[in-house]
């Protein structure tokens, strides 16, 4: 498991590429679409954080965890579900790391893109 | 006769009495028979005993072997050619101090041929002579090597009789005939000075006092000679003044020496003088120039900035409205070389400021730690990105409060770390690293001095160049500039600061080995407030041996902290509120214990840079940072933000680019969720999801409509005619599984075939599959659906329903 965990990418660009074919520039629309959802949903898993709605946030996890596999974002989606996970046990100190984390990954994978451009 | 014989006797008897009173021995000498006779004086002077048997041989064996041979000589030129005898000798043993006069003549007898004579002792005559002709000698030579002449007069009657040597008389250029003729001396004197030199001598001879004076004479051959003469005057028994002797010294070639000396510093001083009125006035036209040039870059910058921050504000209200890819980079390039410019600008201000004295330093109170982290946090990602190592060692100690500029300070170091950047990022560079290290001297209970040092592995300089390097618009060499770029100002500004705050920057380094720059500054102590705060409870946890930069961690927070040291995981109690540090260099014991780091949620983890990500991932639940860079202010930071239960939204923004990525490229892919109209309908919530999916189908040469959620999907399906549904299970108000009863039940109802169902879902269980089945679903694709499984699943249920 640690090796998998260990193996996981930031952005695996041949996940896109499996779903929708090798488009590059419907994959950068797809990749700005996550973004762009990233950025809404992140928001509103910290206010759930906040008010402690461990349910809201479970479910702005998984919400946002299918977005985050078929874009091949890979730590995020491990994030996301590891959210899932420490919801269910409201975890609080544990999924407050996780969403520092998750915020790093946006922010890596922004930056991956960016770079590309 | 007898008569005649008395009297003999007389005259013997007499002759004996006066030679023994003067004590002079006498002595007789054969030619033929070399007989010898010496009276008794004659033996006491020669230190011979009375009855002593004497030979020639015998006596000449006592003389001196320098005076031998002058026995032989005088007696046969006296016997043989009657030259007078008479010689003075020493005698071997008395050696140099005694000297004898030896007198004879030769008398020719019937029994042949005599020599009689006397001998006395003439010592002191002798050494007398010796020590007169000594001086005599001593005294010529220094008169001749001196060139010095030598002149006397002496008074007989009413006339002064004048005398002068040869030397005098070749000062003067006289013919030995002219030697004692005043006149001839008289004649040549220069006619300016003739009269203050003879009646100066005439007033010696009539007064006695010393004659000295310093004249001119013009020799027959028109030559003007300079001489200096000097003379005493003598008196006679009776206390007359009856001569006077003197010297006299040519000059002239000391004179001529001292002409030219003073004609050659006269010169000298013209030309110093000339040479510094135009130092001065170039001193003048430059200082002109220097305030000329400061009040233009003044004004200039000044000019400059109004309207520069009039672009950059343009600017970054443009950057912050919808711009397209492109637009968007042209807007942050020129928005980043406004700024830039503005840094120039500002430096330029700042070093006109200085030189024109007018900068003044301000006095705050600021702490040395968040200095150094705000200095570290500017060059930490770009060190990273060069894949520059930057490392920090703080001081442990005390934290001090420390009073002065600490704008102008921070401004120092971080010039000097951007430069160690700068200059380390470099290609042929393999190790680039910085280290950072920091402390504290104390001078006295007011004032301490702080030392920053910063060093590089970069491409260092030579002596030359750092000599060089705080000049303004100075780089290192020409070639720098190009590859490196900057102004050369940023040094320049820097050692003018340091200078104002009575600091120092030392710099060592070595050309292609690196550089270390050492900053030094003292500063006031804010006394008042150094009331000491209580150190919180911190427990810190060790897995494995701990590496250099994990025990700097520790020093730091045992100087900050009450460290309670944890090496047990099988007693982990995370019960308690304090504080959990985890310090670890050893990736596989932690990954070995992590299952027991579930328990421990409140946690912070330093470890080396490179496994930061690992133990990230191992350990969501943990906050995992990197040991270096660190400093003191982040870690307090990190520990201060860990014991804090909610997020900031503000530090979740992430500050999203809301410009369409295709409207760059022109090759717009429209995938915006339209109703088609089609015969599949798509039940999901996530309108990325929609969009993928929508985007697989449309690739497959399909379209489908959509319903955001199941509530929307049973409406849809109610009022429409579809082959086909695919839907997602969790969603919100009523979700798939919901949805897919109420269509069957609807179904049933009303007799309506069956419709194909497919559940789209994230979750990959068999039971979750089973429920799907169970609740009339009819096939499964789990998230994210490949081309290939909605293929499959449309070639099975889509082409071959009715």
């Amino acid at each position: 498991m640690n090796t998998q965990i260990n193996e996981l990418q930031t952005l695996n660009r041949r996940t896109i590429e499996e779903l929708v074919g090798d488009e590059p520039a419907k994959i950068a629309k797809f990749h700005f679409e996550f973004l762009k959802q990233a950025s809404v949903v992140l928001k509103s898993i910290v206010k759930s954080f906040n008010i402690s709605d461990f349910n809201e946030l479970k479910s702005q996890a998984h919400y946002l965890k299918t977005s985050a596999k078929a874009v091949g974002a890979e730590r995020c989606a491990y994030f996301l579900e590891t959210i899932e996970n420490y919801s269910l046990d409201e975890n609080k100190p544990a999924i407050k790391q996780v969403i520092i984390k998750l915020n790093g990954e946006f922010v890596a994978i922004k930056k991956e893109l960016r770079h590309d451009k | 006769m007898l008569e005649l014989h008395k009297t003999n006797n007389d005259h013997i008897r007499f002759l004996n009495d006066a030679i023994n009173s003067s004590n002079i021995g006498i002595w007789r000498y054969n030619v033929e028979t070399k007989a010898v006779y010496l009276s008794g004086i004659s033996k006491t002077i020669l230190g011979l005993a009375p009855l002593a048997q004497l030979t020639w041989r015998k006596i000449l064996s006592l003389v001196h072997p320098d005076d031998r041979a002058l026995f032989p000589l005088f007696f046969e030129n006296n016997a043989q050619f009657g030259v007078p005898l008479q010689f003075e000798f020493r005698l071997k043993q008395t050696g140099q101090q005694s000297w004898f006069a030896l007198k004879g003549s030769c008398v020719n007898k019937s029994d042949g041929q005599w020599i009689n004579g006397t001998l006395q002792d003439c010592t002191v005559e002798k050494t007398t002579v010796i020590a007169l002709n000594d001086a005599d000698e001593s005294k010529q030579l220094a008169i001749e090597a001196g060139k010095i002449g030598t002149w006397r007069a002496t008074k007989s009657g009413h006339q002064w009789l004048w005398k002068w040597d040869m030397l005098a008389n070749t000062i003067f250029k006289l013919s030995p005939d002219d030697i004692g003729d005043l006149n001839k001396w008289v004649e040549l004197l220069h006619p300016e000075d003739k009269p203050r030199v003879q009646e100066a001598l005439e007033n010696s001879l009539r007064t006695g006092v010393e004659f000295k004076q310093h004249y001119r004479s013009i020799l027959k051959n028109g030559e003007i000679i300079y001489v200096f003469a000097q003379g005493r005057v003598g008196k006679n028994y009776k206390g007359e003044y009856c001569r006077i002797d003197g010297v006299c010294v040519d000059q002239t070639e000391i004179h001529n020496t001292q002409q030219a000396l003073k004609k050659l510093n006269s010169e000298l001083e013209t030309r110093v003088n000339d040479r510094t009125a135009q130092l001065y006035n170039t001193l003048q036209k430059a200082e002109r120039a220097n305030k000329i040039k400061s009040e233009f870059l003044s004004m200039i910058s000044h000019e400059l900035r109004t309207p520069l921050n009039g672009i950059i504000g343009a600017l970054d209200l443009l950057s912050h409205s919808t711009l397209s890819g492109e637009p968007k980079e042209l807007v942050n390039t020129a928005s980043s070389s406004a700024n830039h410019l503005i840094t120039i600008l500002n430096d330029l201000l700042d070093l006109n400021k200085i030189e024109a004295g007018k900068l003044e330093l301000e006095t705050v109170q600021f702490d040395l730690p968040t200095v150094i982290s705000e200095v570290v946090c500017t060059f930490s990602a770009s060190a990273k990105e060069k894949g520059i190592e930057l490392i920090v060692f703080e001081s442990p100690e005390e934290n001090l409060i420390l009073k002065g500029d600490e704008n102008r300070f921070r401004q120092i170091l971080l010039n000097i770390l951007g430069n160690a950047v700068k200059f380390t990022n470099c290609d042929q560079n393999e190790s680039k690293r910085i280290t950072i290290n920091t402390h504290y001297n104390r001078l006295n209970i007011y004032q301490s001095e702080v030392v920053v040092s910063v060093e590089d592995t970069g491409v260092g300089m030579t002596n030359d160049t750092i000599q060089k390097l705080f000049t303004p618009f100075t780089q290192a060499e020409k070639s720098t500039t190009r590859k490196f770029g900057g102004t050369g100002l940023g040094l320049s500004i820097c050692g003018k600061l340091i200078d104002l705050m009575g600091g120092a920057i030392h710099i060592d380094s070595q050309l292609n080995h690196g550089s270390t720059f050492t900053v030094t500054a003292p500063f006031w102590l804010a006394l008042s407030e150094q009331a000491d705060k209580p150190k919180a409870m911190l427990n810190c946890y060790q897995i494995g041996k701990l590496s250099i930069y994990n025990q700097h961690i520790l020093k730091l927070v045992q100087a900050n902290f009450n460290i309670n040291i944890c090496v047990d995981f099988d007693f982990i109690d995370d019960s308690s509120t304090t504080n959990n540090l985890i310090l670890t260099s050893d990736d596989e014991q932690f990954l070995r214990l992590a299952p027991k780091l579930e328990l421990l949620n409140n946690a912070l983890v330093y470890t080396e840079p490179s496994l930061v990500e690992t133990l990230a991932l191992t350990a969501p639940h943990l906050a995992v940072y990197a040991n270096q860079p660190i400093t003191l202010h982040q870690l307090d930071k990190h520990i201060t933000a860990h014991q804090q239960e909610m997020l900031s939204i503000d530090d979740f923004s992430l500050d999203f680019d809301n410009s369409d990525p295709n409207t760059d490229h022109g090759t717009s892919t429209n995938i915006a969720v339209e109703p088609d109209n089609s015969d599949i309908l798509l039940v999901e919530d996530n309108p990325f999801n929609q969009k993928l999916i929508k985007s697989q189908l449309k690739k497959l040469g399909l379209c489908c409509d959509i319903a955001n959620n199941g509530a929307e999907g049973f409406r849809c399906w109610y009022s429409h005619s579809y082959k086909l549904i695919l839907t997602d299970c969790h969603m919100p108000e009523v979700d798939g599984y919901e949805m897919t009863k109420q269509i069957r039940t609807e179904e049933a109802k009303t007799e309506r075939p069956p419709i194909p169902i497919i559940a789209v879902t994230g979750a990959v269980m068999q039971g979750e599959k089973d429920l799907c089945t169970s609740i009339g679903m009819n096939d499964f694709l789990c998230k994210p659906i490949k081309l290939n499984d909605i293929k499959s699943i449309m070639e099975r249920w889509y082409e071959h329903s009715n």
